[in-house]
């Protein structure tokens, strides 16, 4: 008979055994966007962690969270006595010094098992990891922006190629919001109206910021207010989708592949997204282009100097496995795992990269993507008020872009807000 | 066992330590949280009442508020309504009263989130099935991305779809419990329908009513998933809640001190729109003492 006393014995007993288990087990846990983990696992250029856990045989449990929900659970993980994370990502924008304490200084690591060519990765990325003269991060990815179009529908409306000038995509925008002829809606221009970096990459077509590099809040200059402007026409005109303020990143890949949408602005890799036939309903017919820029910026610019994120390698300080951690970061980071990480889609991280034959023969936005790099810069300087600014800068984009505010007074309040916050 | 003797307080006294631990010491913690400044990898920093006066100068603190007041009063008062009616109709007699109950009691089994997103989808205002249905039928559609008021009224829908099995089966096991001889002793006196219902049904299921409305406000002020999923507080913060507010404050900017001085006002402002339904039930419970 089952007895109180061998009730609790029986409990006691196995919480004893799972604790000694999760001891002993070889297991690496990162925490990652979901996109890491396509990456490194993707199909074309395989499992980027295969030979690592074969040498070492760790496993690696992957937690993947969306960018916001990611970085909450991290800094929430890593304020705690102890946390089962070894590895996670951090975006650019969110790696600011206030939190650069919760982190492992990653220099005793390097110089005891160097990474492999160190030097070779950007030097923008490399430094902006650099906190009080302390490594914090190794980068693993950059994203930036391109303009991807679907040659299938511009065909229907008699359009040839994309737009060179952003007076050209402004009217390539407007003819290609139309009903196909089984009755479908498309819109012209899709976007995400629920996060900033992508209205940074409206912005940036006439060469516009939110907060530039100097620290200096300049969203109410011409250039954003004429950003705005336009995407309010945008929105009244049909060209954006109407549920524009509620449509997420992910949202907007949906719109792209089912040809709901005609155009975006995004990430290049996400061009192996809309043209995978599993996923989408004009597999091979999109195609990227580099995101062009105003008339009047020609001479100074050649395309648009777009957006670039990067996400790095961070160590929680009081993770328990550091060596292996270490040991793992080194790996993703190497030329190798570069290289083959960029093949599944990721951004590399490395020069170098851009000149293996395998990458330009598969990726065939590594040119466009080369071009975008030569202009392209971050959406928003890192400090640590910037979730708090990025929110304000959201609520009036809205505000305007749905009418409730001019675009020029949406925009001077932002900047009224948002210059205290920056220090 | 003598009356001064230590027993009993020792027999109870397991339960009123776990009572201390697990509910007494972190509303302690979080009440010296509010005092302080405190964030990410940052030891906390005695501030006063700085946080207090920070949150109610802010006017979406207030916004939230005010939406969160709206949306909870529609709610649970339509809420009751409604399941007092799903109840009544039940206990008077349904066709294939077992599947039917099993029917109305079938949202409490389905996730939050995953409602929220199924409920998102049959609405989105450019392909959802009910947007394309009530266009067919020449209605106008509900325009919860862009206008607050459609926002908030989704937002309230699916809490009252929810959450209407919880009203609903306290509601019909009261009617249940009501003695039949009760209602054959008014008809022989010659009461209408609507006295039995005034006179016998609505006094006798008061108790029921009030767990259920008492649950409810608690349940409908903590209200996050759904505007979270829905709306993300937008457009343009105007659909934020208090509970949302407190996460955007606490997480998403680091500032655990506010986000704990919000945690004390929700508290606060939960006890104040039940305080007329506590009363009630404190009176009724000691009315016979």
């Amino acid at each position: 008979m089952l007895t109180r006393r061998s009730l609790m014995g029986g409990i006691a007993g196995a919480g004893l055994a799972a604790g000694a288990h999760a001891q002993g087990a070889k297991e690496l846990t990162i925490l990652a966007h979901p996109v890491m983990l396509s990456v490194s696992k993707g199909s074309r250029a395989g499992d980027i962690t295969e030979a690592w856990r074969q040498r070492t045989g760790f496993n690696v449990t992957w937690v993947t969270l969306e960018t916001n929900a990611l970085h909450e659970r991290l800094f929430r993980e890593a304020s705690l006595a102890a946390t089962t994370i070894d590895i996670a990502f951090l975006v650019n924008a969110r790696a600011v010094p206030r939190i650069a304490g919760l982190f492992q200084p990653l220099d005793p690591w390097m110089a005891k098992a160097p990474i492999e060519q160190y030097d070779d990765i950007f030097p923008g990325l490399r430094k902006a990891m650099v906190f009080d003269g302390k490594t914090m991060g190794v980068p693993f990815r950059h994203s930036t922006s391109g303009l991807h179009y679907n040659a299938e529908l511009f065909a229907e409306r008699g359009i040839s190629g994309p737009p060179a000038t952003l007076e050209e995509f402004i009217e390539t925008a407007q003819k290609m919001t139309y009903k196909r002829a089984d009755g479908s809606q498309v819109n012209g221009f899709c976007i995400s109206g629920d996060t900033y970096p992508n209205i940074v990459d409206v912005a940036r077509m006439l060469n516009g910021d939110f907060i530039d590099a100097g620290m200096k809040v300049v969203a109410n200059e011409a250039p954003m207010v004429k950003a705005i402007t336009l995407l309010r026409d945008f929105y009244k005109a049909g060209v954006l989708p109407r549920s524009f303020t509620t449509v997420k990143d992910e949202d907007v890949n949906t719109w792209m592949a089912s040809g709901r949408a005609a155009m975006t602005i995004n990430g290049l890799s996400r061009t192996q997204f809309y043209n995978d036939p599993a996923k989408s309903k004009f597999p091979g017919a999109f195609k990227v282009a580099p995101v062009p820029v105003a008339a009047a910026l020609r001479g100074q610019f050649e395309v648009a100097p777009v957006k670039t994120e990067f996400w790095s390698m961070v160590m929680p300080k009081n993770a328990t496995k550091k060596e292996v951690a270490w040991s793992l970061i080194a790996e993703l980071a190497s030329k190798e795992a570069t290289t083959k990480a960029a093949i599944n889609g990721n951004g590399p991280i490395r020069a170098s990269a851009y000149e293996d034959p395998r990458i330009q023969a598969q990726l065939p936005y590594a040119k466009v993507e080369a071009s975008a790099l030569r202009y392209a810069r971050i959406p928003l300087p890192a400090f640590d008020n910037s979730a708090k600014a990025a929110d304000i800068f959201v609520e009036q984009m809205q505000a305007a872009v749905l009418g409730m505010k001019e675009p020029q007074a949406a925009m001077d309040d932002v900047v009224k807000r948002v210059q205290p916050l920056v220090v | 066992m003598s009356r001064g003797s230590a027993t009993p307080w020792l027999l109870v006294a397991p339960t009123q330590l776990l009572l201390l631990g697990v509910i007494g010491l972190p509303s302690l913690y979080v009440m010296w949280l509010a005092l302080t400044q405190s964030s990410y990898g940052q030891a906390p920093v005695w501030v006063g009442l700085q946080n207090y006066r920070t949150v109610l100068a802010d006017p979406y603190f207030w916004r939230a508020l005010w939406n969160t007041l709206i949306v909870v009063n529609v709610v649970v008062y339509g809420e009751l309504v409604l399941a007092m009616g799903i109840a009544v109709l039940f206990a008077g007699g349904v066709p294939l009263r077992r599947a039917m109950i099993a029917v109305v009691l079938a949202p409490y089994a389905v996730s939050e989130v995953v409602a929220v997103m199924v409920w998102r989808y049959l609405m989105e205002p450019d392909i959802g099935p009910i947007t394309h249905a009530l266009e067919a039928l020449g209605l106008p559609g509900l325009d919860w991305s862009v206008s607050p008021v459609a926002a908030l009224g989704l937002v309230g829908i699916i809490n009252v779809w929810m959450h209407l099995p919880f009203t609903f089966i306290l509601l019909y096991t009261g009617l249940l419990a009501i003695p039949a001889e009760l209602y054959e002793a008014a008809r022989i006196d010659g009461a209408s329908p609507w006295t039995e219902f005034r006179r016998i049904t609505l006094p006798v299921l008061m108790p029921s009513i009030l767990v259920a409305v008492l649950f409810r406000i608690i349940f409908a002020f903590r209200m996050f998933s759904e505007v979270w999923l829905l709306t993300q507080g937008g457009p343009a913060r105007s659909t934020e809640v208090v509970a949302l507010y407190l996460y955007l404050t606490g997480f998403r900017y680091g500032d655990f001190g506010g986000a704990a001085a919000i945690g004390v006002l929700m508290l606060l402002g939960s006890l104040l729109l039940s305080v007329f339904w506590l009363r009630r039930a404190y009176r009724g419970m000691f009315a016979h003492a």
